[in-house]
């Protein structure tokens, strides 16, 4: 187990459980021809705290995979288990932000109200509501564009508005899906960077699923290497990289450069596996 | 923020010199506001009227000058008998858009919330909508005489399928990502239902509402030229009758007036309401 700099704020109920355990989940989609496998079966635990990336090639499964574990799609088989619970649908303490974020924002509200939608029902004080938003929007840097509405804004300003609304409820886990994968380099450089700000400021875990292997190694404490569809793990691969980490300085150790070849090699390798063998299925 | 996208041209703090000599601030005033347009659309359109009478390629006696067109109009629009019968084409016209949408719009979102009603319902939709009302005019008569009954019975029957289908459709297009989430957030179906899936279908009813609140007038109108006893359809055919086109063509007239202001009232009323289908519409998504 690799060191974790931040102390989660609720720690789990046993320190060897992990927050959350996903055992040979697997999930096909029904078709006309048959169910179609996406996701064969995967293993992996994330413990509270942890920054962790699921990395793997276009199509593979990662969205199918996510939505699997954030109880948005049933699974076909397997568990997907929470603080040891098994999970059986969405659950309060889970916030997921979509890999297409322009189009999880509601157009019809405010910055301000599409952030507080997940604290809505929740017998929350007006007051209290009002204060978590502005938090949540100072956090992502937009507390000026609350009034605005999604439509308003740069792509770079909606993805962080989704990530706001995220962290508004101060969930325990938070899965992204490739949440960067539409925006310029720089303002992903800068959104990485927020992430890891309000990483270390909540101690949020968060599970990160990206296609780029970079991304994953430069933010992450571990690294889930995904196959080719239908995905199994190829690899689970700990980041011992110092933190806090440097855009610059971190990706130009020896360390960032071994990891990001050795996870890069895996990918490669998978792919090729799959590609030689066939269709297994 | 630099990255806030606005929608007017943002003015520079120091105005540039203009190579061209013409003052800076014209050039940066907004685009051509749309009334604009439509001034300049209608002004066209007697420009070429008075021309076609002038040359002659109209005789005079069949379609009057504009100018003489224009005073029977305003004699009409201070004429209580004919304001009267402005009311019962606008009566009808109400009835008939109340009537389909307290209707339509609850079973277009039905038929579409629930896949197993879609497609069954969709081919009947489709066949129903193909049929045009004016088909039905001898069985209204039959049924309603020629009162504000019938009028009222053949739009309703013209609209209800716009009205249902614009429902219909705006249901099954909420974006199912929106929906995922609303389920990731915990809301169960009731609270999809108002949060996500009427938001989603509004801007797309409003479509339906205003695409049948023209054809809701062509078709009471229609009514009127063709036999029913009031409104003001029948006051232009018993001008026609008294050989007076002045006061048909000043009839005709008002009548395009009365079809624009409900066109851009309902515009209004659209952007007002359900703004975000605009702007997903502008921004091409
Ligand atoms: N709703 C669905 N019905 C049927 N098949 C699906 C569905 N969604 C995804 N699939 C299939 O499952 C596989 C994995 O898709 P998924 O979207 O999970 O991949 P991904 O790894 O997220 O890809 P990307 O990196 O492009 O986002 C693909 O082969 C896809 O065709
Ligand atoms: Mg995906």
């Amino acid at each position: 187990m690799n060191p974790v700099t931040i102390q989660p704020h609720q720690p789990g109920p046993g320190t060897d459980t992990p927050m959350l355990a996903v055992q040979e989940l697997g999930k096909s989609y029904p078709s006309r021809k048959g169910d179609v496998l996406a996701v064969r079966s995967i293993d992996f635990a994330v413990h509270a705290g942890q920054f962790v990336s699921v990395v793997g090639p276009s199509g593979c499964g990662k969205t199918t995979l996510m939505m699997c574990i954030a109880g948005l799609l049933p699974i076909t088989t397997g568990n997907v288990m929470f603080r040891g619970e098994r999970m059986s649908g969405p659950r309060d303490g889970v916030a997921v932000v979509f890999q297409d974020y322009s189009r999880s924002l509601f157009p019809w509200l405010t910055v301000e109200k599409n952030v507080a939608l997940p604290l809505r029902d929740r017998g929350l004080p007006r007051t209290e509501i009002r204060d978590r938003v502005r938090e949540s929007l100072e956090m992502v840097g937009l507390a000026h564009a609350a009034a605005l509405h999604p439509w308003q804004l740069s792509g770079g300003m909606q993805q962080r508005v989704a990530i706001a609304r995220g962290l508004a409820v101060r969930p325990e886990m938070l899965i992204m899906d490739e949440p960067f994968a539409s925006v310029d380099a720089q303002t992903r450089a800068s959104l990485e960077d927020l992430l890891l700000k309000v990483w270390a400021e909540t101690g949020t875990t968060v599970l990160f699923v990206t296609h780029d292997i970079d991304e994953a190694v430069y933010l992450s404490d571990r690294v889930v290497v995904l196959s080719q569809g239908p995905s199994v793990v190829v690899e689970d691969l700990p980041v011992e990289l110092d933190r806090p980490r440097d855009q610059i300085a971190t990706k130009q150790t020896a360390l960032f450069g071994e990891l990001r070849e050795n996870v890069y090699s895996l990918v490669m390798a998978s792919q090729r596996r799959t590609s030689l063998s066939g269709d297994p299925h | 923020m630099s990255d806030v996208r606005v929608s007017h041209p943002v003015k520079a703090d120091v105005p540039a010199p203009s190579p061209s000599g013409v003052p800076t601030a014209a050039r940066r005033r907004g685009p051509t506001p749309d009334w604009a347009y439509g001034l300049a659309g209608i002004a066209t359109m007697f420009v070429v009227w008075e021309l076609v009478v002038r040359t002659g390629a109209v005789s005079a006696d069949s379609l009057p000058y504009p100018a003489a067109t224009m005073r029977r109009a305003g004699e009409l629009l201070v004429d209580a008998t004919f304001l009267t019968e402005v009311a019962q084409t606008l009566w009808a016209w109400l009835l008939a858009m109340l009537a389909a949408s307290a209707v339509g719009i609850p079973l277009g979102l039905t038929l579409g919330y629930f896949s197993a009603f879609y497609r069954p319902s969709s081919s009947v939709v489709h066949a129903g909508r193909s049929i045009p009302s004016s088909a039905f005019l001898p069985i209204a008569i039959l049924l309603f005489g020629l009162g504000t009954q019938m009028k009222v019975s053949l739009a309703i029957y013209a609209i209800f399928w716009p009205i249902l289908l614009n429902a219909m459709y705006g249901v099954r297009d909420t974006e199912p990502l929106m929906l995922a989430t609303g389920r990731s957030m915990g809301w169960g179906r009731t609270r999809l239902l108002t949060r996500v899936v009427l938001p989603s279908a509004a801007p797309s009813i409003a479509t339906g509402l205003r695409v049948a609140s023209s054809t809701a007038l062509i078709v009471v109108l229609s009514a009127e030229l063709l036999g029913a006893t009031s409104g003001v359809g029948t006051v232009i055919t018993t001008y026609q009758q008294a050989q007076r086109p002045d006061f048909v063509y000043a009839g005709i007239l008002l009548v395009g007036l009365l079809g624009m202001a409900l066109y851009y009232g309902f515009n209004l009323v659209e952007r007002l309401v359900v703004p975000w289908g605009q702007a997903q519409r502008e921004s091409g998504r």
